[in-house]
């Protein structure tokens, strides 16, 4: 909480729809966000039951600073990944950061199974359980549309929730936040079916007070000013991430058609300037942000014979882009718009369902998945076949689709074609086939994302760093991203939020910090974290990836199998002696 | 000797609008000067064509080049 030195936990039992607020003082070493994030999981994670068991914890962290500066908008969510079967560990935008701060609550813990399907309703003084078995079964936008009718907050509110995917616990299911921002990543979405919970609204209507406005305001212009008037951010907000898509192209770095290319022959008609020209309608914002990011495109369809059509609006990324665009081999925009808005009506992670997808069009054309077991023929650039398919993930239609569920890594366990189901650790890989940074970066990275620690920036930085120092950084970044997160900031912000930016903000909110205890605070969290990974089981050495990765250049060249192995232990020598110290 | 320069339109923001033009330089220039001349901030120097092949920004360019620019990576 602002002001004070003690962490605001609402603690939720779904089983006994009890609820209990405790006010830790001795999880302010964390500062907040992924740090209490991490530790609460540490505290009631239950190794010894199923994943999907009632007792497990499905928790939500909100930071220091959240909302209060410009582009600290996010909020954590950490759990047992159902689909890596390791850390669980996502992030979202939307209102809900604020809806947490203004309602008072800087984590939620949120235990138990509701007897029949469910969602909560979160405000200042009042938590209430309700009925959801009239939504069991829709989709993401009519959840949505159903709860905003019901429930009161209209402005001061965030819903979050599930599509069917969740509800049968694909294990890549998402939790959509404030219908365009999503907590995407490891089956988050599964743990909320498995606990019958459809959504959460969380309502926050509290005032905050500044002590010493002069001094906050001081503080808040430089960041507002520097967010806003300089071009650390504008590309951001001016065609938003999927620029990225052409200078990967033309670098060998845009992984397309199951990665059997890195290089997208129809690159053109998928680029940030095509969407920008041909669908862009609408860019928002999360709250607290000045920059608005997303992208909203519009595709028209037709609902119905007789010149009967509808416009629908879609939020479009890079990454969405990649993995159902250049990954599948789908050749327009629009095309791309049609599956982005699937993968949203029913709750998937869009990065995994296009890997997955991926993954099982190469096996068919294998011959390991015949069209009795797939219902459809998978041919890259189908779509109409690929939006079918993503219905049958999500609605578990057959036993292949079932098993498709259990994400591309475990899929190829069954059916065979391990060699191209491109995971890392079991986490569907990100767009990003650039070079080492990026391998090795998603490869050690906590939750196995290319976000852990940037690791694909280092490969197109003009220096050529040498294996070593690659580790190095990477190890560095994962720290300071540590820190990072438990402010929550959107990294986006990341070249503005500096050591000097992130001091300078907490202490004029009256949290006194030294760059060393920050230092010092990252350290601790990814230690927690590693704790966490390493009861679940993780070990370093027992990661190997697809030889897909070794076999198609990166943008950097051809990544040997041995140069990253080696890094990767050698990764796993300073996360040990972190670990040691850390005792 | 001339050179050719050719911008993806979010550049354009930095070069009054152009997108496509020539330009004079020296000879021995190299295609980070070339390209820093043209008003693009360094920082926003991402991959680099010469000729369609992508070089590092350290190439000394020759007359009647092409030089195509793409931004930055970017993502969190």
């Amino acid at each position: 909480m602002i002001y004070e030195k003690y962490i605001r936990v609402l603690y939720i039992d779904l089983t006994t729809s009890k609820i209990r607020i405790e006010h830790r003082k001795d999880l302010h070493d964390y500062l907040g966000g992924v740090g209490v994030a991490s530790k609460l999981l540490e505290e009631n994670i239950r190794p010894d039951l199923d994943v999907f068991d009632e007792n497990q914890p499905l928790i939500f962290a909100i930071g220091a600073a959240s909302t209060i500066f410009p582009v600290i908008t996010k909020t954590v969510a950490m759990f047992w990944s159902p689909l890596t079967m390791e850390l669980g560990e996502s992030y979202a935008g939307g209102r809900l950061a604020m809806t947490m701060l203004t309602a008072g609550y800087d984590a939620l813990v949120i235990t138990g199974k509701a007897r029949r399907p469910s969602y909560i309703t979160i405000s200042r003084n009042d938590v209430e359980f309700k009925d959801a078995r009239a939504m069991w079964g829709m989709s993401n936008d009519e959840t949505g549309r159903v709860i905003r009718e019901r429930e009161v907050g209209h402005g001061k509110r965030s819903i979050i929730r599930i599509g069917p995917a969740g509800e049968n616990k694909v294990r890549y299911a998402s939790v959509c936040v404030d219908t365009y921002r999503h907590f995407g990543r490891l089956g988050i979405g599964a743990v909320f079916g498995s606990k019958n919970l459809k959504a959460i609204s969380v309502v926050g209507d509290r005032s905050i007070h500044s002590k010493d406005f002069k001094e906050y305001f001081k503080v808040y212009q430089d960041i507002y000013k520097r967010v806003t008037s300089t071009e650390i951010m504008s590309k951001y907000h001016d065609i938003g991430t999927p620029i990225n898509i052409e200078p990967l192209n033309i670098a060998g770095g845009l992984p397309t058609k199951n990665l059997r290319q890195n290089v997208y022959e129809h690159g053109e008609k998928i680029s940030g300037e095509t969407f920008t020209e041909k669908n862009l309608v609408r860019k928002m914002a999360c709250t607290g942000c000045p920059v608005g990011c997303i992208h909203i495109g519009q595709i028209r369809k037709e609902f119905d014979k007789g010149y009967e059509y509808e416009a629908i609006n879609v939020g479009y990324d890079y990454e969405l882009i990649f993995a159902l665009g250049s990954f599948l081999g789908v050749k327009t925009s629009d095309e791309i718009l049609e599956l982005i808005e699937e993968v949203e009506k029913y709750g998937l992670d869009a990065i995994s369902t296009g890997i997955v997808l991926g993954w099982a069009t190469e096996a068919t054309m294998n011959g390991l998945i015949s069209e009795e077991q797939s219902l459809v023929k998978l041919s890259f650039g189908n779509t109409e076949n690929y939006l079918k398919a993503i219905k049958y993930i999500s609605t578990s239609k057959n036993e292949f689709y079932r098993t498709l569920g259990l994400g591309a890594a475990k899929a190829a366990e069954v059916y065979g074609g391990k060699d191209y189901a491109m995971t890392f650790a079991g986490n569907e890989m990100a767009g990003y086939h650039t070079g080492y940074g990026m391998a090795l970066g998603s490869t050690v990275g906590a939750r196995h994302s290319h976000l852990c620690n940037g690791g694909y920036s280092l490969d197109q930085s003009a220096s050529s760093y040498t294996p070593e120092e690659i580790v190095e950084k990477v190890f560095e970044e994962e720290k300071e991203r540590c820190m990072l997160n438990s402010l929550v900031i959107c990294l986006f912000a990341r070249k503005v939020y500096d050591r000097k930016t992130i001091i300078a903000a907490l202490n004029s909110i009256g949290n006194s910090y030294e760059d060393d205890e920050l230092t010092k605070i990252g350290e601790r969290i990814l230690a927690t974290k590693m704790r966490v990974k390493k009861m679940l089981g993780f070990d370093f050495s027992n990661i190997r990836l697809p030889k897909r990765f070794f076999e198609t250049p990166s943008m950097k060249g051809k990544i040997e199998e041995d140069v990253l192995y080696n890094m990767v232990d050698l990764y796993s020598k300073k996360i040990e002696e972190l670990m040691s110290k850390s005792e | 000797m001339k050179v050719y320069i050719e911008l993806g339109e979010w550049y354009s923001k930095f070069t009054n609008g152009k997108r496509n033009f020539e330009l004079d330089c020296d000879e021995g220039t190299s295609v980070f000067e070339i390209i820093s001349s043209t008003g693009i901030p360094i920082d926003e120097i991402g991959i680099t064509t010469v000729n369609s092949e992508i070089k590092d920004s350290g190439w000394i360019a020759m007359n009647g080049d092409r030089i195509k620019v793409y931004p930055m990576i970017i993502g969190g």
